[in-house]
């Protein structure tokens, strides 16, 4: 469905991501893991049409999609969260919801209502989004990305931030409501709760591919736990 | 009403309409210091229009807005992908081109014996239409503010649509809108595009009830009044920018109350506002608890069954 073929991407004279090949079939659940800067937010941006490739190429359905602006890549059905929610401040839960579905035609009404009960946020469509705290934002965020149900989710640390008990619900979240039947691809630093939800791991290190298997695979892999763990 | 609230009144919704424009493009999150150049525009194109072409006033406010439209959609094209600060210092850079270019401008004819049409510095008078056509100062008011509260009220209407709602996605954060499939550098054109032809509507209609206008007129000042029009009554409605306008000609300029220190009141003003309601009077979080009051009240209302 979407495949990477060495992708290469360079911040002046730094290789990000050095000749990556990575695929993600129909509904699979691709955990993406490594260390600070390994270049696992290089490849969502890669794929969303936010960083240009130096060289490789990305296809999706067959088509090649590397070059197409963001907003280009979001109307394939690509949805894309961000590592730090940015909800639309001025606009309450719901109209954020509206706003992030507007891309598409038809009636927004019915998506939005699933998605506020999908993420639990119902009871607070009409507060500001300014006022929410950062579990909520998270939340929101979640909403945002699956408003129109994408073909395909990108989600940046979709927990990071939160305590013990509120990185929970969201994982659960995730695990019960968000990520059954979809194909997505997920980064966290926490690689236990990665490790229930996804099917498959890529580990990446220094913008390399360092291992692919299962999570458990790729969790014993000696390569792997030393960039992750030192050891 | 005496003439002179008329006069007031009517110098309002004129004013409004480049308050309007700034307005326009602050909701996609541009600040521009140059929609007078769009207003001046409007104005020379309209009064061109008639005296020197003798078309009728009916087709050379549409002509005046066009032109508003037109130049701003090009501006908008060169300048859209700034960021921030250097789009700002772009427009202002190109209103003071097409300031200066106006007073270069000459287009001169004869009717009826006399020299008319813009002649440089020396400005371009006998912009007669309205009054050829017999307006009253009545009239004239009425005029100014049928097109200024139809301009309003489609301006709250798109406020509801998609349209909208991308427009306000992109003024509120451009890479998250991007990321929601919205394309940010068409909204801001068509909101640059609007806002020109708002500015240029305003202009036709300023050149056209004072019969007489000038290149200074549509200096620096200007933009910088309209665009604190918008940031004084409110980012949340349209009608922001007219009650910004109303306070700052119907309170400060026309009243004897603040005769030589209205500059100051009106620098006060501004600045008390950016600290007490960043957003203005009317800001979004008013709009939408006035809203929803209004939608309670119409609930609470008995329903005939």
């Amino acid at each position: 469905m979407l495949t990477l073929d060495r992708v290469t991407v360079e911040f002046g004279g730094l290789r990000a991501l050095d000749a990556l090949d990575l695929s993600i079939g129909p509904g699979e659940i691709v955990g993406l893991i490594g260390p600070n800067g390994s270049g696992k937010t290089t490849v969502l941006n890669a794929i969303g049409g936010i960083t240009p490739l130096a060289a490789g190429s990305i296809r999706w359905h067959g088509n090649r999609i590397d070059g197409l602006p963001p907003h280009r890549v979001a109307r394939l059905g690509i949805a894309r969260s961000l590592q730090h929610p940015r909800p639309y401040l001025r606009m309450t839960v719901a109209e954020n919801l509206r706003a992030a579905w507007s891309g598409g035609d038809g009636d927004w009404r019915a998506p939005v209502e699933q998605a506020l009960e999908l993420v639990e946020l119902t009871a607070r469509r009409d507060v500001p989004a300014s006022d929410l705290t950062l579990a909520d934002r998270r939340r929101l965020n979640l909403g945002q990305a699956i408003v129109r149900p994408p073909a395909l989710l990108l989600l940046d640390e979709p927990a990071g931030g939160l305590d013990a008990g509120e990185d929970e619900a969201v994982a659960a979240l995730l695990a019960r409501r968000v990520l059954p039947g979809r194909a997505s691809l997920l980064i966290d630093h926490d690689t236990d709760m990665l490790a229930c939800l996804c099917s498959r791991f890529v580990a990446l290190d220094a913008g390399q591919r360092i291992a692919e298997g299962t999570p458990a695979e790729v969790l014993s892999d000696p390569g792997v736990r030393r960039a992750l763990f030192g050891a | 009403m005496s003439d002179a609230a008329l006069s007031v009144l009517t110098n309002i919704g004129m004013i409004s309409f480049v308050g309007l424009s700034a307005w326009v493009l602050l909701t996609v999150g541009c600040v521009s210091f140059g929609q007078q150049a769009f207003f001046g525009l409007g104005a020379y194109t309209a009064g061109i229009a008639t005296v020197v072409w003798q078309l009728p006033l009916a087709l050379a406010l549409p002509l005046g807005a066009a032109i508003g439209a037109g130049a701003a959609a090009v501006l908008g094209l060169a300048t859209l992908r700034l960021h921030g600060l250097y789009f700002s210092i772009a427009t202002f850079a190109f209103a003071e081109l097409c300031r200066i270019g106006i007073e270069l401008f000459r287009y001169r004819t004869t009717r009826d014996g006399q020299p008319v049409g813009p002649d440089g510095v020396e400005g371009f008078g006998d912009i007669r239409a309205v009054f050829e056509a017999g307006l009253q100062p009545v009239d004239q008011l009425m005029l100014v503010w049928f097109l200024l509260t139809a301009a309003v009220a489609v301006l709250i209407g798109l406020e509801r649509t998609r349209h909208g709602i991308r427009a306000r996605m992109v003024g509120e954060d451009s890479v998250a809108a991007a990321l929601h499939g919205v394309d940010v550098a068409r909204v801001k054109l068509a909101a640059a595009a609007l806002a020109g032809a708002l500015a240029g509507l305003g202009g036709g209609l300023y050149a056209h009830l004072t019969t007489y206008i000038e290149p200074r007129l549509f200096d620096a000042m200007l933009g910088v009044h309209a665009l604190a029009y918008g940031l004084i009554g409110g980012l949340g409605t349209a009608i922001g920018p007219v009650l910004g306008a109303v306070l700052d000609i119907g309170l400060l300029e026309s009243t004897r109350i603040f005769v030589g220190t209205r500059m100051i009141v009106f620098g006060g003003l501004v600045a008390v506002l950016i600290i007490l309601r960043p957003r203005g009077i009317l800001d979004e979080a008013l709009v939408r608890r006035s809203a929803c009051l209004f939608r309670r009240h119409a609930d609470a209302r008995p329903r005939h069954g």
